[in-house]
């Protein structure tokens, strides 16, 4: 039987976490997590701190220099939609 | 394995590292004992969904997505207040004062990030936009975006991991590996 190995980086656990994945890729993201506890615990602590600077947004944005600029960025999107 | 069906046997071989992954989530093995409950619940319920392919990974799926929804819920029954004037009972996800502490430690440690992190996580975190969307914005190339993220990330646990907790020395951080590009 023919073993494949696909290279899984860091990047891919965040792309994971941020549902950038799809199909098979997907699918091997889950599979390695599901075998290694570390690379698994490693994501559950993004997974869970992504949620968390998601929860605490408006304190997050009291820092007034970060939202205008993300201000300033979503803007530019609204203006390329309009 | 038949596609579509798992026996309790293996079910059970899957539960200490799904307890585990809980504990990592919800930081409290009183809820951590609770997500796995509802998640095997949830993967008896559904187990025509199951593939047959690989259990553990689809139960951890399932985890997730339990817990992703059980915070939303809790956030979207609570109100969005300033955490040093608010009274536990207010803050929208059930703190007890190690939960308040924790998400004292996420803002501030943010805060000290610098401005490409704080940008990068808050259009991808916050703001849930897709990788190429921020791409777009920032004028980077995705592969950039994707660079940031993971820096910020790592950087944004590092400093959690150095943080004291209640003003003493916390016991030093579970290493979870040296932050190296690749994990395999």
């Amino acid at each position: 039987m023919r073993s494949e190995f696909h290279l899984i980086t860091e990047q891919d656990i965040h792309a994971y976490i941020d549902g950038e994945l799809r199909g098979v890729r997907r699918r091997e993201v889950e599979k390695f997590l599901a075998e290694r506890s570390l690379p698994l615990e490693r994501a559950a602590r993004y997974l869970r701190n992504t949620f968390d600077l998601s929860s605490m947004r408006e304190l997050i944005y009291a820092d007034r220099a970060l939202k205008n600029e993300v201000d300033r960025l979503l803007a530019r999107r609204k203006q390329r939609f309009s | 394995m038949d596609a579509h069906t798992f026996t309790v046997t293996e079910l059970n071989h899957c539960l200490p590292a799904l307890n585990r992954f809980a504990l990592t989530l919800t930081r409290s093995p009183d809820r951590a004992s609770d997500l796995v409950q509802d998640c095997v619940e949830r993967c008896i319920r559904k187990q025509h969904l199951f593939d047959g392919q690989n259990l553990r990974s689809w139960m951890f799926t399932v985890c997730r997505r339990v817990f992703l929804n059980q915070l939303r819920k809790e956030r979207s029954r609570g109100q969005s207040v300033e955490l040093e004037d608010a009274p536990a009972s207010t803050l929208s996800i059930d703190p007890s004062q190690e939960e308040t502490m924790h998400y004292h430690d996420v803002v501030q440690s943010f805060r000290e990030l610098p401005l490409n992190d704080k940008v990068v996580l808050s259009l991808i975190a916050i703001e849930g936009l897709k990788y190429e969307e921020a791409a777009e914005l920032l004028d980077v190339p995705v592969g950039t975006v994707r660079s940031r993220l993971s820096r910020a990330r790592s950087r944004l646990r590092d400093m959690l991991d150095s943080k004291p907790l209640d003003g003493t020395n916390r016991a030093a951080p579970v290493s979870v590996g040296v932050c190296a590009p690749n994990f395999t």
